[in-house]
């Protein structure tokens, strides 16, 4: 029941909130200030191959200013437990850590919020499925704070 | 006393009809995934090379093909069944459209998979439309219709290659 009213939220949000103001339940993002695009790209790459989230592939969407990129992340171990459970979530994989450059120089790191996937497929997954999911959430999460000095 | 039944009988069609709605139409899983069953007893890898050929047709170019379960399968967990992701879609727009909107990175590029399950063979994309409405506002018109036209031709390749028999 729960999921159905988040999805009819989610539906009825998209008709009704001033989208720029709100984050959307389904994105996560961080702001990390005061480091180079460049510098911000290695040093997450390195956080996440530290912690087994295996970074497959770096894609320069944007190499001139303001710069993109995205990471396409996978940790196989989670990825057998989860979509042994539901193979459909793996049209998220591999994971992408998108980072892109504000005209402040700020860069922003950005991923798909855990939280709400395991909110809507949460009744599929398996306790073990679940807890795999938020470790790999937070291990990202940890990532983006090596990075920002906080680890 | 025939009204009352009525009103009843029409009261408990509603709640049907509802109950409906809310078990089988209005699923997270259907608002979020397109999946089609593989017909025609194809095998996972026929599968896997016929729809890297028909993505690259529709222009929906394909840029990595992960064979997952075959690296897990290495890895010694002998029973995970085939699965492999194609990850396609790679547009000439989306450096423009990436940048307006960065979150447009779940859907662009796109993540396909082709897996069994309890003996039968799927392919399964994610559905745009609910993040395409959240943020029409930032994407505007053309880019949402990009966006929908993009996947549109994705719907198609994998109904082409899921619905049509062996050759």
């Amino acid at each position: 029941m729960i999921r159905v009213i988040l999805v009819l939220i989610l539906f009825v949000a998209s008709f009704s909130f001033p989208q720029e103001r709100e984050k959307h339940p389904l994105q996560y993002e961080e702001v990390i200030k005061g480091m180079d695009f460049e510098d911000v790209k290695l040093l997450l790459k390195t956080a996440l191959d530290g912690r087994n989230m295996n970074v497959l592939g770096v894609v320069d969407v944007a190499k001139e200013k303001p710069r993109f990129s995205y990471m396409l992340v996978c940790n196989l171990s989670y990825a057998e437990k989860i979509f042994r459970e539901m193979p459909q979530l793996g049209v998220m994989a591999p994971c992408r850590v998108y980072l892109y450059e504000r005209k402040d120089g700020s860069v922003v790191v950005g991923f798909i919020n855990v939280d709400t996937l395991l909110r809507l497929f949460g009744k599929k997954l398996s306790k073990e499925a679940k807890e795999v999911f938020k470790k790999a959430d937070r291990e990202v999460k940890d990532a983006i704070k090596e990075v920002r000095g906080e680890l | 006393m025939r009204a009352i039944i009525f009103l009843v009988g029409g009261l408990l069609a509603v709640l049907a009809f509802m109950f409906y709605v809310k078990t089988h139409l209005i699923t997270p899983e259907n608002m979020f995934f397109f999946t089609l069953e593989v017909k025609g007893g194809k095998k996972h890898q026929e599968v896997v090379e016929e729809l890297v050929k028909k993505l690259n047709e529709k222009g929906l170019k394909v840029i990595r093909t992960l064979p997952m379960s075959k690296v897990i399968h290495e890895r010694g967990v002998k029973d995970f069944p085939n699965y492999t992701t194609i990850l396609a879609c790679d547009i000439k727009e989306k450096k423009e459209l990436l940048r307006k909107v960065p979150f447009m990175n779940v859907l662009i590029p796109c993540s396909v998979v082709v897996y069994e399950r309890k003996g039968k063979l799927y392919i399964t994309a994610p559905k745009e439309f609910l993040l395409i409405k959240d943020y029409s506002q930032e994407l505007g018109d053309r880019d949402a219709q990009l966006i929908a036209d993009v996947y549109q031709k994705l719907r198609i390749a994998i109904a082409e290659v899921a619905e049509e028999g062996r050759e």
